[in-house]
């Protein structure tokens, strides 16, 4: 299964990952009750589909609730597995100019994961 | 004190925190009381946004109310007792005064998890804010090894308060302690 793709609900992102041409987007709210369980799943994907060498992540994320940044961080470790063992990547992180919170939780992410993020300032919706 | 009684206490609390909002001539934004689940968080951001969108367009603040709201709805989802006919007796308004967005809640919990609230909100209180970004940081790490409890909810809400958010906790029954929660977001 070289695809993954979720639609988006009022609460919970859109997921559109594509292992054949390495680009993985998030898109929306997280603030799902069930967040644990939704990126567990996205989790077992990546461990059961790895990424190709060359990939390229982006987020675009609106609200988004502390239990979904817990969880979302696991993914950006993933991530960073990929990175260490020779894999290229690209993080690109949309932000909306009057969100502080997002682009916060995108500083943070790189920090702790020591991963490179491109900041992307974007119209708001 | 019986279940009426608790519900007859709670409501009057619940009046008189949407009370003070209209004697400094304020606005309730959003107020409910009852059951609070996942269903109100959808509904709030909803509520929220368009309340924001229309008077704040372009502020920094929206989006620090509806994520404060967010975790303080999540927060009574899991501090409060399971029993539905206790579990109901929770709120949360959301008023305007001034410049100031205030969000207050209100919950149960039960007896054996109020020491462990009671600790982990006395760190807060005794935390700037530069700490608790350092502590969130913290546990975020640590919630990626450990999967433990990641416990980043409070500390959010306080980030996002102006002033140093206000805490109660009081015992109302043999059972059950009270667990109000008061922050204040400027529009800066």
């Amino acid at each position: 299964m070289s695809k993954l793709f979720i639609e988006a609900k009022r609460n919970s992102p859109e997921i559109n990952f594509d292992n054949t041409s390495g680009i993985y987007t998030i898109k929306g709210n997280s603030f799902q009750e069930d967040s644990t369980q939704f990126y567990n799943n996205i989790l077992d994907w990546v461990e059961q589909n790895s990424f190709p060498k060359t990939t390229k992540f982006i987020f675009t994320l609106d609200y988004i609730s502390s239990r979904s940044v817990a969880n979302l961080y696991q993914l950006v470790e993933k991530i960073a597995e990929h990175k260490k063992s020779g894999g290229e990547v690209e993080i690109i992180w949309e932000y909306e100019a009057d969100e502080d919170n997002i682009l916060g939780v995108g500083e943070k992410f790189q920090t702790l994961s020591g991963l490179s993020f491109k900041f992307k300032e974007i119209a708001p919706e | 004190m019986d279940n009426n009684q608790i519900q007859d206490s709670v409501l009057e609390k619940y009046y008189s925190t949407i009370d003070a909002i209209k004697s400094k001539n304020g606005k309730v934004i959003l107020s409910f009381i009852g059951n609070v689940n996942s269903d109100l968080i959808t509904s709030s951001t909803y509520l929220l946004e368009n309340y924001f969108n229309t008077n704040f367009p372009f502020s920094k603040l929206k989006n620090k109310i509806i994520i404060s709201c967010i975790e303080i709805i999540q927060n009574i989802m899991e501090n409060s007792p399971k029993e539905d006919e206790i579990k109901q007796n929770s709120f949360i308004v959301v008023g305007h005064v001034g410049e100031d967005i205030i969000l207050q809640s209100f919950n149960l919990c039960e007896k054996e998890n109020y020491a462990r609230l009671k600790e982990y909100i006395k760190d807060i209180e005794s935390k700037s804010k530069a700490k608790l970004e350092t502590l969130y940081k913290k546990n975020l790490k640590d919630y990626s090894m450990s999967k433990a409890k990641s416990g980043l909810g409070l500390y959010t809400v306080a980030i996002n308060s102006t002033t140093k958010p206000i805490f109660e906790i009081a015992a109302i029954t043999d059972n059950y302690y009270s667990v109000n929660i008061t922050i204040t977001i400027k529009n800066e």
